[in-house]
């Protein structure tokens, strides 16, 4: 869009007139952050599903179980990053999102957090992109097991055949092999693991941070609301 | 981890699904509010900048113009990076760090018209050897004359927005304390986690993990103290002195004096 074609919903004032305008604002934004905070507490209401199913997945320390991720701590943030098997590099909004994960991961150990990619492609695979972006993320294949299928992130042929997918939490029409998700496990003090949340599609949105800097600005995300990641490239492809 | 932690039932996957389902409803109405948030703030009106401000930058002196760097939009975070600023002349105080740490790549910002920057006050010379030690990679400029004072980050952390047509440059948003808690997505994971951010001010389960809200805070590349000169305690300390302020008492500065190092 043309600046000038901007401004004409746009008018210059005063500081004192601006100032209203960014106070009222303001309460809105601060009533927005006590919503976000109670909707946080419910999360930590959700009740948790124990696992029973053993997965072992392929990653830079051999295999390993998915108790095993959670690396000492009792929290395990799963990332489910959109790489099948025979694809020749990650999606590109997940990259855009996986821009993100290295900042906070210095951070959320803190907490008694671990955090890992995992995706269905090939460790080789995996790793030679890692190296191509430059993260430091501990990226973890599930090829060999169900761990995509059971979190509802890969979809089967048979599933494209029928034209119908479950994805979060919705049955719905068949969209493409891989799609974007995050979970998150619970680990006792005697070893069992437990479900407790997952997230998919704009629920991602939050761990957005270019976006949440974009939602300040005049323009905003400048997206088509028909393809709102159009514009998102590898960032060694802008 | 505490034994009398009150923990949520545990359930069947069929039960999850319902809870969760239930869940999903709010954060939907939630997103759709953080949508119309955002869809107001671009149509709240703009504040030409008149005054010109000098910067010193990696290439010499700057105008605020020259910050935007050819792009239409410009956010600048001013971090606290000074002498007489905890972790000084090692590094930025804590928060400030944290929220450097989790700047992702700018190339994603700048294929949005929109430049990202910082403003400190501290010499580019130690700017310079800050960055390099943590890896961060965003531009990063001195502050010279009264910028902060007028733009409302004199006191504390702070975020602007501007917008720029031709040479004219225009004021169109600003943000400050736990507004720039959204740019740190930190926090935005740990809101999703069974424990939360665990801290004090949290409605959790009784008998969950909580400290006080900053006190965990790190530098990344230090490990985690106990003692109580610990950046996250100072940072606490802080901002209580400037809340008490009515949020202006204090330089935030000057609450982070004592001893750093």
């Amino acid at each position: 869009m043309k600046l000038a074609e901007m401004q004409l919903n746009r008018e210059v004032v005063t500081e004192a007139e601006w100032l209203i305008a960014r106070k009222d604002l303001l309460t809105r934004e601060k009533e927005l952050n006590r919503q976000r905070d109670a909707l946080s507490a419910a999360r930590r209401a959700l009740p948790m599903v124990k696992i029973g199913k053993e997965y072992v997945f392929a990653g830079p320390n051999g295999k390993q179980t998915l108790a095993d991720l959670f690396d000492g701590r009792s929290q395990l943030i799963v990332y489910h990053f959109m790489f099948g098997p025979d694809w020749e590099e990650g999606c590109k909004s997940c990259s855009y999102l996986a821009d993100h994960f290295d900042g906070a991961n210095w951070h959320l150990p803190q907490r008694d957090v671990t955090f890992v990619a995992i995706s269905r492609a090939p460790l080789s695979k995996l790793q030679a992109y890692k190296k191509r972006m430059g993260w430091r993320l501990k990226w973890l294949s599930s090829e060999k097991n169900d761990f995509n299928f059971d979190y509802h992130v890969s979809f089967t042929p048979e599933d494209e055949k029928k034209n119908k997918a479950y994805y979060n939490y919705a049955n719905g029409q068949y969209i493409n092999d891989e799609l974007p998700g995050l979970s998150v496990f619970y680990k006792d003090e005697n070893g069992d693991v437990f479900h407790t949340y997952s997230t998919y599609a704009r629920g991602l949105d939050i761990l957005v941070g270019a976006y949440n800097f974009l939602d300040l600005t005049p323009k905003g995300r400048d997206e088509n609301p028909d393809s709102t990641m159009e514009w998102v490239r590898r960032h060694d492809e802008y | 981890m505490k034994t009398a932690m009150k923990t949520p039932p545990i359930v069947s996957a069929q039960e999850w699904e319902a809870a969760r389902q239930q869940l999903l409803v709010k954060e939907k109405k939630l997103t759709r509010a953080r949508d119309a948030l955002a869809a107001e703030r671009r149509r709240m009106p703009w504040l030409a900048v008149t005054k010109k401000y000098e910067f010193d930058g990696p290439k010499g002196k700057a105008s605020l113009h020259d910050l935007f760097e050819g792009r239409r939009q410009l956010i600048l975070y001013r971090a606290f990076l000074e002498s007489g600023v905890k972790g000084w002349p090692e590094h930025a105080c804590v928060g400030c760090s944290m929220v450097a740490d989790q700047v992702a790549h700018v190339a994603h910002l700048n294929a949005r018209d929109t430049t990202l920057a910082f403003a400190s006050r501290a010499p580019q010379k130690d700017i310079k050897r800050v960055k390099a030690r943590m890896g961060w990679e965003m531009p990063w400029y001195t502050i010279t004359d009264d910028f902060d004072k007028d733009f409302g980050v004199d006191e504390w952390h702070g975020t602007n927005a501007f917008i720029r047509d031709g040479d004219k440059v225009f004021r169109t948003y600003f943000i400050n304390t736990r507004g720039d808690e959204q740019m740190g997505n930190t926090w935005n994971y740990l809101d999703i986690t069974a424990l939360g951010r665990q801290e004090e001010w949290e409605d959790s389960p009784e008998g969950y993990p909580q400290t006080p809200t900053y006190e965990w805070w790190i530098w990344h590349d230090e490990p985690s103290k106990t003692d109580e000169d610990r950046p996250g305690l100072v940072q606490l300390r802080a901002y209580r002195v400037y809340a008490k302020g009515g949020g202006a008492s204090k330089r935030q500065k000057q609450s982070q004096k004592g001893k750093t190092k």
